[in-house]
């Protein structure tokens, strides 16, 4: 066999190359094995940039949650007292001119206010506010903001947290 | 195309070297230490779940002031189950950058602590973190610059140690403070205190004795400006944390971060940060040994660990505070070993009053009759009226007494409020400030008590009330 001559491998023994020895046709040369080979690499790296790619695509954080909350029909809120959503950090309020939202976020360092009788407390640093988001005592240093609240095609109350509204705004049960 | 064995094999390798690469790429994805920790958490709380990048999005902006537009930060997806430092400073609200600096958006370990302050109360950077406007430092009340009275307490100066060493060894005629560790000016001086002190730096020509002093002693071991002595029993933290921030006496770590190594000394106890401060934390720094006057070297206690035997972990409680409280020659009463440090020495006297006090003789103000009165007067006793009184604020952050507007506490000669001690019914009670415990505190008017008018210090109570070992 000369130097530059490709190694000749047999494969399966067909009958063919069983009587007849190996042909070009079905044997796998050495160059034929390398081709093979950088494409199947070749493919895996392509993989590898695709897949990356797709990935960049979808980090694997959470992301920014939308403004609007969804807190409930109308009647589940009764008056005279601040009622917390689970759903994110706002009161729904009501009294005789209606339903209103108070952002339950502290004016002094952001801490999510807990809500007594006597009108929302912030546990962090003691600041206390009225039933309509006034400070009252405490580091706070503004009121609490009153927040957009709509009624949607459900019939359901929605929060926009990104919203800040007069604070005698007042909407209806309907 | 490829037409000869040679292109074939040039093909074949830049292929693979391709291939050999992004495998690596894709295995470092695989085994991000992010990842390694996580897994390490979920198996030690026994949790279900994969690992997935823990974002949060602080409520408060990089000035300490609420904004909807925080940056994300993702410090708790490698520090996953690192407690809480305080209620008062919830990592929904503040997250960790705020305090900590680094990159919050990062998540290789290099970037992410890139700036990084390991100790944010450290008084060396205390005023960018804990001291920034809006936080402990920036106020019109100076009571609530926090870190500005810290480093002008004698905590940090140690002005009267200086000046007492100074005098000593004859460098200074007096024992007059004009040094301290951490020097400044004071603008409004009282007539007890110095308007400023010089950072201490012994000059070249110093005698020996000042360099050893300086070397030895106010570089490691003592103050809130300096490392403690590795070793177990001393170690601490700097500033802030050195009191409000809790170490084992081994230093190990014992909370669920699974960053923080548990066989690694050196680290607090758990993230978290108090003002109910037993007597151990104190005794890291307090009562654990002597200072030689002619090597400038600190000794251990030889009765305490670690130069002495360890104590039996069967030991009770009482037992190890009477060991361990005061040095043996010192002399104490029953209160003074039943409360903790803290339950007397009141904010202002340990944590400063923004003032520059030459020494501790003269800034140490709390006595016996601060609590107990005297033959003829009763304690100073004086309702809570203002609800922004500072004691209101004090015994929120300590969960283990309550109180309320129109509550009656004890107040101190210099009018600070002592809101644990309070008068409940005809009796004072003071509340432990570590676990809450009453005790009721008996008055020397109409009591059996012979003490003398003017004699008023511990030491004249000692005579009659000395607990013995």
């Amino acid at each position: 066999m000369s130097k530059n001559q490709d190694i000749v491998i047999s494969v399966m023994p067909t009958k063919d190359n069983f009587e007849n020895g190996p042909t070009q046709a079905n044997t796998l040369t050495r160059r034929r094995f390398l081709i093979a080979l950088g494409n199947l690499s070749l493919l895996g790296a392509l993989w590898s940039v695709a897949r990356g790619s797709i990935r960049m695509l979808t980090p694997p954080v959470s992301r920014i949650p939308s403004p609007i909350i969804v807190a409930g029909p109308p009647d589940a809120f009764e008056a005279g007292r601040l009622t917390p959503l689970e759903q994110g950090p706002v009161f729904i309020g009501r009294d005789q001119a209606g339903l209103f939202a108070l952002s339950a976020v502290c004016t002094h360092l952001g801490c999510t206010l807990v809500a007594d009788d006597e009108g929302p407390t912030c546990p962090c640093h003691g600041s206390h506010f009225s039933t309509d988001g006034a400070n009252l005592s405490g580091p706070a240093p503004q009121p609490l903001p009153h927040l957009a609240l709509a009624i949607n095609d459900d019939g359901l109350l929605e929060v926009n947290l990104s919203q800040i509204v007069a604070p005698d705004l007042r909407i209806g049960d309907n | 195309m490829i037409t000869t064995s040679k292109q074939a094999y040039l093909f074949f390798s830049t292929s693979l070297l391709l291939l050999t690469a992004l495998t690596i790429l894709f295995w470092g994805q695989l085994a991000e230490d992010w990842k390694t920790y996580q897994q390490a958490y979920l198996f030690q709380t026994n949790q279900p779940g994969q690992p997935a990048v823990q974002q949060i999005i602080p409520r408060l902006g990089p000035d300490g002031q609420p904004t909807p537009d925080a940056s994300p930060e993702l410090c708790l997806t490698c520090h996953m189950g690192l407690a809480e430092i305080s209620p008062s400073h919830p990592v929904e609200s503040f997250g960790c950058v705020i305090c900590h600096r680094g990159t919050g958006l990062a998540l290789d370990k290099e970037q992410a602590h890139a700036g990084l302050l390991p100790n944010p109360s450290d008084l060396a950077v205390a005023a960018e973190s804990c001291g920034q406007d809006n936080c402990h430092g920036g106020y019109a009340d100076p009571t609530r610059n926090h870190v500005d009275q810290v480093t002008r307490s004698l905590q940090a100066t140690y002005a009267g140690g200086i000046a007492m060493i100074r005098y000593t060894f004859g460098v200074q005629k007096d024992l007059a403070a004009s040094f301290g560790v951490v020097g400044g000016v004071d603008p409004n001086p009282l007539s007890d205190t110095v308007s400023s002190l010089t950072a201490y730096q012994p000059q070249q020509d110093a005698l020996p004795m000042e360099t050893q002093f300086a070397q030895n002693c106010l570089t490691g071991g003592c103050h809130l400006t300096t490392p403690p002595i590795e070793a177990p029993y001393f170690y601490r933290s700097t500033g802030c944390a050195a009191c409000h921030v809790l170490y084992n006496n081994d230093g190990l770590y014992t909370g669920a971060d699974p960053t923080i190594a548990r066989d690694e000394p050196g680290h607090a106890a758990t993230h978290q940060f108090t003002t109910a401060i037993p007597y151990t934390q104190c005794n890291h720094c307090h009562n654990r040994g002597n200072y030689s006057l002619r090597t400038m070297t600190f000794t251990p206690r030889p009765d305490l660990p670690p130069a002495g035997p360890p104590l039996s972990e069967m030991m009770p409680t009482e037992g190890r505070r009477l060991v361990e409280y005061y040095q043996p020659i010192g002399q104490f009463t029953l209160c003074e070993w039943e409360l903790d440090c803290a339950d007397c020495h009141t904010q202002a006297e340990v944590m400063g009053d923004g003032h520059f006090w030459p020494d501790q003789k003269t800034m140490q103000y709390i006595q016996c009759r601060t609590c107990h009165g005297t033959l003829t007067e009763p304690p100073t006793t004086v309702e809570i009226t203002d609800a922004e009184d500072p004691a209101l604020r004090l015994a929120r952050l300590n969960d283990h007494y309550s109180l309320g507007m129109g509550d009656v506490v004890i107040s101190t000669a210099r009018g600070e409020k002592m809101g644990s001690v309070q008068l409940r019914g005809e009796q004072l009670v003071q509340f432990s400030q570590v676990d809450g415990q009453e005790y009721v505190v008996p008055p020397v008017m109409g009591s059996d008590c012979q003490q003398q008018p003017d004699e008023q210090e511990s030491r004249y109570c000692h005579q009659c009330h000395a607990y013995q070992r």
